[in-house]
């Protein structure tokens, strides 16, 4: 007797999956194919398109007596008047002062122009003119009329054989006085 | 170690200001200095590096530490002072402000200790302001018998005075 009992219930246990999955093939025949969502296009905003462009550039600035006071080059330059932002590829900036000369080069740049802030990315090298001392970091951002350098990545610095590295920098490039911080190393290798 | 001087000098701390035009790093926040066997500890260490070798190094601390092996096999010699000038040509380290100076417990003690390390020769003086500072030498006991035992061994004494040190002034 409980044998029939559990083969009944045995034969009802089977019956509704197979119910189920009969009622899902008879929907996807008859359901419509599902249409693949498009992916609508982004709005276009409008590409950021330079004013202008131009190619090996270099640009002097003076003061009012007509003093040089640097001088800019580019492989590479693209304006963008409304961010007031200048593309630099490339660029070198050399700085001409009573106090001292310094030369900076970088691959690329940017210029603010209404601060005259350039920060430069990627090989980044500053160094005075007088002195065989480099400094070589990832980015670097310079003040030009503050004459002042500020890098948060490492940065490394050459003089002669002897290295220093650490975390961060602050330069017055006036004074020529490095302020680093951030796990400072320095060798200094004895003459030969 | 005798070429200490001529291995390259490290240098670590939390920051550092290099001035280019006066021609000297100052080093501050737990400053660590290595050049071979020498080793500085100090709170600030002021390196001049206008001949691009480091010459003239200055270590202020509360006090500044060093740490030196003369020779190998020897025992380290170790010092303190408030202020302690190393002047790496000359091989010279001039320690002033509480300036102690120890090997093998020997202890010197002074204002103001001057350590040759080429001769391993230290000389001490008092503060010449402070009419009753003093400098005080500790020579361990195990020093002074190993050192009248190397004297005899270097030069025994000889017939003569043997005679006289047993009361016989003839010698015979």
């Amino acid at each position: 007797m409980s044998r029939t009992r559990g083969l009944r219930r045995v034969r009802k246990r089977l019956s509704i999956p197979l119910l189920l999955s009969a009622t899902l093939l008879i929907y996807t025949m008859l359901a419509p194919a599902p249409r693949l969502i498009t992916e609508k296009a982004a709005p276009t905003t409008d590409a950021r398109i330079p004013d202008s462009y131009a190619l090996n550039v270099s640009v002097n600035d003076f003061n009012e007596e007509g003093i040089l006071l640097g001088s800019t080059q580019a492989q590479g330059l693209r304006r963008f008047p409304r961010e007031g932002i200048v593309e630099l590829d490339e660029p070198t900036r050399r700085n001409y002062s009573d106090d001292g000369e310094w030369f900076a080069s970088a691959r690329s740049g940017q210029l603010r122009e209404k601060t005259e802030v350039l920060i430069l990315e990627r090989e980044v090298r500053l160094q005075y003119a007088n002195d065989k001392l480099q400094f070589l970091t990832d980015s670097m951002i310079i003040n030009i009329p503050k004459q002042a350098a500020r890098s948060t990545s490492s940065v490394r610095i050459w003089q002669a054989d002897n290295e220093t590295v650490a975390q961060q920098i602050y330069i017055n490039l006036q004074k020529q006085v490095a302020s680093l911080s951030g796990s400072v190393r320095t060798v200094y290798v004895p003459d030969s | 170690l005798p070429d200490d001087r001529l291995q390259a000098i490290e240098i670590t701390a939390a920051r550092a200001v290099r001035d280019e035009r006066a021609g000297f790093t100052v080093y501050s926040g737990d400053v660590i200095m290595q050049q071979g066997s020498l080793h500085i500890e100090a709170d600030k260490i002021t390196i001049f590096h206008d001949s691009e070798a480091a010459d003239r190094i200055i270590a202020v601390g509360a006090p500044a530490t060093l740490r030196q092996q003369p020779e190998i096999g020897k025992g380290f010699v170790t010092a303190s002072a408030g202020r302690i000038v190393y002047e790496k040509s000359r091989e010279w380290v001039q320690l002033r402000e509480s300036a102690v100076i120890e090997q093998d417990g020997a202890v010197v003690s002074g204002e103001s200790i001057d350590y040759f390390m080429a001769e391993q020769r230290v000389r001490a003086d008092a503060a010449p302001e402070n009419a009753n500072g003093r400098v005080q030498v500790i020579i361990p006991a195990a020093v002074i018998e190993a050192e009248t035992q190397e004297d005899e061994d270097d030069n025994p004494p000889d017939k003569a005075n043997e005679g006289e040190a047993n009361g016989d002034p003839d010698g015979a």
